[in-house]
């Protein structure tokens, strides 16, 4: 598994992510989609389940206000390093929604963004397999000053 | 002049270190070859076709003598001995070694300079009309306006991986000296009934591949709201513009897919959530940042005769260049000067070493210090005492920087082109040149009149061909030159497109037909009417005719 940054810790991944046709047990902690999550909500909210949902980019940040209270993380997708969106996501979801949970970046993650990611409200990286992991707590930082105030959940520190 | 605070100071030299770690890992072979490449152009460094090109951000095109002088440090130093002055009023290194990048970021954040998104898919420097502050049409400076866009816009999380690049012009001024109308988003300062500041915002427009001019987004933004407004733009274009091909990434093609009023519609509802939140700009912090320009020091001078009269009366050639080069300053008793960069034999916009650190002295002798670059790729001196215009002239003429040109045919826009450019499929320097050469006798070029040229090598558009009066493409055919010509293009007011005169011309008549064109205006010209007034009355036809009788 690719290296997983949590609260500026490595840790150990203990969710299990889950095709739309996988089955799921009662009480397990799942990552699901958007689309699952929607279809199945009534039977999902019964079966005492620790809830993430992974947001592809496309997708309004919107659709999942009404689960927000629900779910413990939530998992944005970098198709590539290059694509910006999961940015708008976060902040989105950390300062519109105030989502209190973890926002985890998967996908192309790189060391060289996270501190990006950091300020708009990702607190959870699974680094790109040929990352760095001295490198990525490292950067985590690199530039400490800012021009962005804490607006809209930015995290400025 | 803005002074940098102490945070402007830390954040520029944290990104100095940054790159350096960057490249030092890319040069260690630990850091991908796309990923540097993305990396370096948000720092404004390109691998191009003989050596990297550096491109040093000059915000909102101001620059103080010192730093004038650090550039020529950096010419002599690192490069070949000379710069080049940009269309986005930026100066260009082309020859440095990428080892020694990060020390001249360093030489540049010693003089509050840096290169911080002057290339990438991210929001670039600010572009804005090198008369601010001095005009004499000019409604509100634009330059408080440029700088809190460049705080907001600089490293921002959110928007520093965009679907293509973004580019602002702001202008404060009745006469559009900025292109506002062929931006990402172009902004005019202007004032409400109740004489508040606020903006009208041009949303959409663009050169490039598909040129568009840009549509009223907002008729009248509160001051206040500018910063907030901004945001909800980039947002809805960050999540929804498309990324998928690159040549339909820009704002203007999401704009042209929705239609401006949906797309005002997604920006509004954006902007009600986020319009009251800290992103308002408090009156306090817009005179925090103004109070961080230094008020220029102005001598109150005689109205009267200053001895001037005389002097242009004694001499034609002071006179020409008084009458081409200088302008109209608010201030009773002082000009300003407009250095051209446009001499025979030189690439449009290019500068040596001596001329820079001479320039710089000049400045700091007439000037206040203070010199500005325009994206028509000069220089201006934008205060200058009229009792010392002729001083000034006879200086600029021993570095060879008084040629009588601005505005004329030989002003021309100018991209690098092939000669540096790696995108490029033309020549565009040695079209310049051989122009410039056809028009070297200056009656002839005083009786033409002001005619905007612009040149480009690519379709990218950097020369703003799509916008000069005439335009010039250049086009590979079969691995030669050849020069699509467009007529009738405008970046000012009348902001418009060049609509395509014909076949592309190859290279060893694009210069003749360049002249055909200008001879057929002079030809038909009614007494007092400009290039544009003709072609709109008799259209293209004569034109057309002059040229692809001889021609192909």
């Amino acid at each position: 598994m690719p290296p997983l940054i949590s609260h500026n810790k490595l840790i150990e991944d203990d969710w299990r992510p889950v095709g739309d046709d996988q089955i799921i047990g009662d009480g397990e902690k799942v990552i699901i989609s958007l689309a699952r999550l929607r279809q199945q909500w009534d039977a999902l909210a019964r079966m005492h389940l620790t809830l993430a949902v992974e947001l592809e980019p496309t997708a309004a940040v919107d659709q999942l206000v009404p689960f927000l209270d629900h779910l413990e993380m939530v998992v944005l997708h970098f198709d590539t390093f290059t694509d910006g969106r999961a940015f708008s996501q976060a902040r989105l979801l950390r300062g519109r929604h105030l989502f209190s949970g973890d926002i985890r970046a998967v996908g192309d993650v790189l060391c060289d963004q996270l501190s990006f990611m950091r300020r708009c409200g990702f607190n959870q990286f699974q680094l790109a397999v040929d990352q760095d992991i001295d490198l990525a707590f490292r950067l985590f930082a690199d530039i400490s000053r800012h021009y962005q105030r804490a607006s809209l959940g930015l995290v400025t520190e | 002049m803005y002074a940098y605070s102490q945070l402007d100071q830390q954040l520029v030299e944290q990104r100095v270190e940054q790159f350096r770690d960057q490249t030092s890992r890319y040069l260690a072979g630990k850091l991908d070859e796309e990923v540097f490449k993305q990396l370096r152009l948000r720092n404004g460094l390109y691998l191009q076709r003989h050596a990297p090109m550096l491109r040093v951000a000059v915000p909102y095109g101001v620059l103080n003598s010192t730093q004038m002088r650090a550039l020529a440090s950096i010419a002599r130093d690192y490069d070949k001995r000379y710069a080049h002055v940009t269309t986005r009023q930026n100066f260009q290194f082309n020859w440095p070694a990428l080892e020694a990048v990060p020390d001249i970021l360093a030489r540049l954040a010693s003089v509050q300079m840096h290169a911080i998104q002057t290339s990438g898919n991210c929001i670039r420097n600010v572009t804005s009309d090198p008369l601010a502050g001095v005009a004499a049409d000019e409604i509100s400076d634009p330059r408080i306006w440029c700088e809190l866009i460049r705080q907001w816009s600089t490293l921002h999380p959110e928007f520093s991986f965009l679907p293509r690049k973004f580019k602002f012009a702001v202008t404060g001024s009745r006469q559009d000296r900025v292109a506002s109308q062929v931006h990402d988003i172009g902004l005019q300062v202007i004032k409400n009934t109740h004489a508040q500041p606020g903006f009208r915002v041009l949303v959409g427009g663009g050169m490039g591949r598909t040129p568009v001019i840009g549509k009223v987004i907002q008729e009248f933004l509160p001051a206040a709201d500018l910063i907030s407004y901004l945001e909800a733009i980039l947002r809805v274009y960050n999540l929804y513009g498309r990324r998928d091909n690159l040549y339909k990434a820009r704002i203007k093609i999401l704009v042209n897919a929705i239609g401006i009023d949906s797309f005002r519609q997604q920006v509004d509802s954006e902007w009600q959530q986020i319009r009251e939140s800290e992103l308002r700009l408090t009156e306090e912090h817009i005179r925090q940042v103004s109070d961080s320009f230094k008020i220029y020091r102005y001598r109150k001078l005689p109205v009267g005769d200053t001895g001037l009269e005389r002097l242009l009366h004694g001499n034609p050639m002071f006179s020409s260049w008084y009458r081409q080069n200088t302008r109209e300053h608010r201030q009773p008793g002082y000009r300003i000067v407009y250095v051209s960069l446009k001499a025979h034999g030189q690439p449009p916009g290019d500068i040596n070493d001596e001329q820079m650190d001479h320039i710089a002295d000049l400045a700091d002798q007439f000037s206040l210090g203070e010199i500005r670059t325009t994206y028509t790729q000069n220089l201006v001196l934008a205060h200058v005492e009229q009792s010392q215009l002729y001083d000034l002239w006879r200086a600029l003429g021993k570095i060879k920087l008084a040629m009588p040109n601005i505005g004329t045919v030989n002003d021309i826009i100018c991209c690098p082109g092939s000669d540096f450019c790696s995108l490029a499929n033309a020549s565009s320097i040695d079209i310049s040149s051989d122009i410039m050469n056809r028009f070297e006798a200056l009656d002839r070029l005083y009786d033409i009149g002001d005619i905007r040229i612009n040149i480009s090598g690519c379709m990218n558009a950097c020369g703003h061909h799509h916008v000069g009066h005439i335009g010039l493409l250049g086009v590979d055919k079969k691995g030669e030159d050849w020069y699509q010509i467009t007529l009738g293009g405008s970046a000012t007011n009348d902001t418009a497109l060049g609509k395509v005169l014909g076949p592309a011309v190859i290279k060893a008549d694009i210069g003749r037909a360049v002249e055909q064109i200008i001879e057929v205006y002079v030809e038909l010209r009614q007494p007092g009417e400009s290039f544009l007034q003709t072609l709109d009355r008799v259209g293209r036809g004569p034109f057309k005719e002059r040229i692809y009788a001889t021609v192909n």
